[in-house]
């Protein structure tokens, strides 16, 4: 199988010109992308991201800017954006809060799965790993196409959650999300958790094949999810953005890149004596972050193998 | 976050005593007693929020709990 491209929008400014930051490096991105050929014009397009805590007590969440340049570039290719996370309406007026409305960004902000999580579609997962059956959000569901916008960082229950947990966890209903959590009595190394996770996203990504795109955004790599109620300091630099229609290799590559990263002084990824090419969130959370990687590659999700391409 | 690792709070001043939160909770947290919703078993809550987002009265309260989480050894206690 050929390798996947992951395209990569370096955070790193190695000129002082406007073209070399990262937001003109993410629209770059953006237009290198084959989003061009997955966005026809009257699409309804579901941007999924997190919007943070119900508690404002985290702040290192995506920026609002970000969600803008993707908001513009989907709209010029005729698109229609609408930004959408789940948790019902409390959490939508969080995000407006938190700067994803329409004065800010230029798209609506709408729940995934309605005001009280009840608009649920339930799918039969193919040949699953651990759950058989999925309540996807009917947003998601009937959104032509999906963008899953993530942030990338560490979490207690998988050790690491990006792309695939942006979807898992947050594309679909609470009895999933519970059915998941659940799984984590089964061992201690995250291992059923995380494949509870990949039936999640195979089941929300099952009636929109080509109609799908990943992009992790691994910009304050803080050791907790954008769900607790704190913030802090990121564990790894500033990495960047990247992308691809391929999960399993935009996942393989952004944990690579958190590995290989040097560590934040202060950081609790300085109290652990992490070092570059640790395998850092699983000295954290105690939990291997690749085994949600592996699982979606078994599932015929994607691509062990990866091009980065920088932009 | 991990498993078994929420506090559930209801404020009882606000809780109508509707038992949506019965009704939604996939775990069975919740009992209703005088009219009122007692997160009796939390101890089963993993943080799926139905509850919270179904509560008509904005009663309910999930905190999580960082001692049942292994990285909890690299933060202050207090």
């Amino acid at each position: 199988m050929a390798r996947s491209k992951v395209l990569f929008a370096k955070a790193r400014l190695e000129r002082l010109e406007k073209e070399a930051s990262l937001t003109y490096r993410f629209r770059k991105l953006l237009e290198e992308s084959s989003l061009k050929n997955i966005i026809t014009s009257g699409n309804l397009v579901a941007i999924k991201l997190h919007v943070g805590d119900m508690e404002h007590g985290g702040y290192r969440i995506i920026r609002p800017i970000f969600v803008k340049i993707l908001v513009d570039y989907v709209k010029k290719l005729g698109g229609i954006p609408f930004l959408t996370d789940t948790w019902g309406l409390r959490h939508v007026v969080v995000g407006l809060e938190n700067g994803y409305n329409y004065a800010t960004v230029g798209a609506p902000l709408i729940p995934v799965s309605g005001i009280k999580e009840t608009d649920l579609v339930k799918i039969r997962v193919p040949n699953p790993l651990r759950i058989p059956e999925i309540d996807v959000g009917s947003t998601v569901f009937n959104a032509d196409v999906l963008i899953n916008f993530s942030h990338s960082k560490g979490h207690p229950s998988p050790g690491y959650g990006g792309a695939i947990k942006n979807i898992a966890m947050g594309c679909t209903g609470p009895n999933t999300r519970s059915a998941i959590h659940n799984l984590e009595k089964e061992d201690t190394i995250g291992r059923a958790f995380q494949e509870g996770m990949v039936d999640a996203v195979h089941a929300t990504i099952l009636n929109k094949p080509n109609k799908v795109f990943h992009i992790n955004y691994v910009m304050d790599v803080q050791p907790t999810c954008d769900c607790a109620p704190w913030s802090d300091i990121p564990i790894v630099p500033d990495i960047g953005i990247l992308a691809s229609e391929d999960i399993v290799a935009l996942e393989k590559a952004t944990i690579d890149l958190i590995n290989q990263a040097p560590i934040v002084p202060w950081s609790i990824g300085e109290l652990a004596g992490l070092k570059p090419g640790d395998n850092k969130f699983l000295v954290i959370h105690g939990k291997d972050p690749y085994i949600q990687v592996e699982a979606g590659y078994r599932k015929g999700l994607g691509n062990l193998e990866y091009e980065l391409v920088e932009v | 976050m991990s498993s078994a690792g929420y506090k559930v709070s209801v404020d009882h001043n606000k809780c109508i005593g509707c038992a949506q939160c019965y009704a939604a909770c996939p775990n069975k947290v919740f009992v209703i007693e005088n009219k009122k919703a007692v997160p009796r078993y939390q101890e089963k809550c993993v943080g799926c929020r139905a509850c919270v987002t179904r509560c008509p009265s904005g009663a309910i309260t999930l905190t999580p709990r960082d001692v049942y989480s292994f990285f909890a050894k690299f933060y202050s206690k207090q």
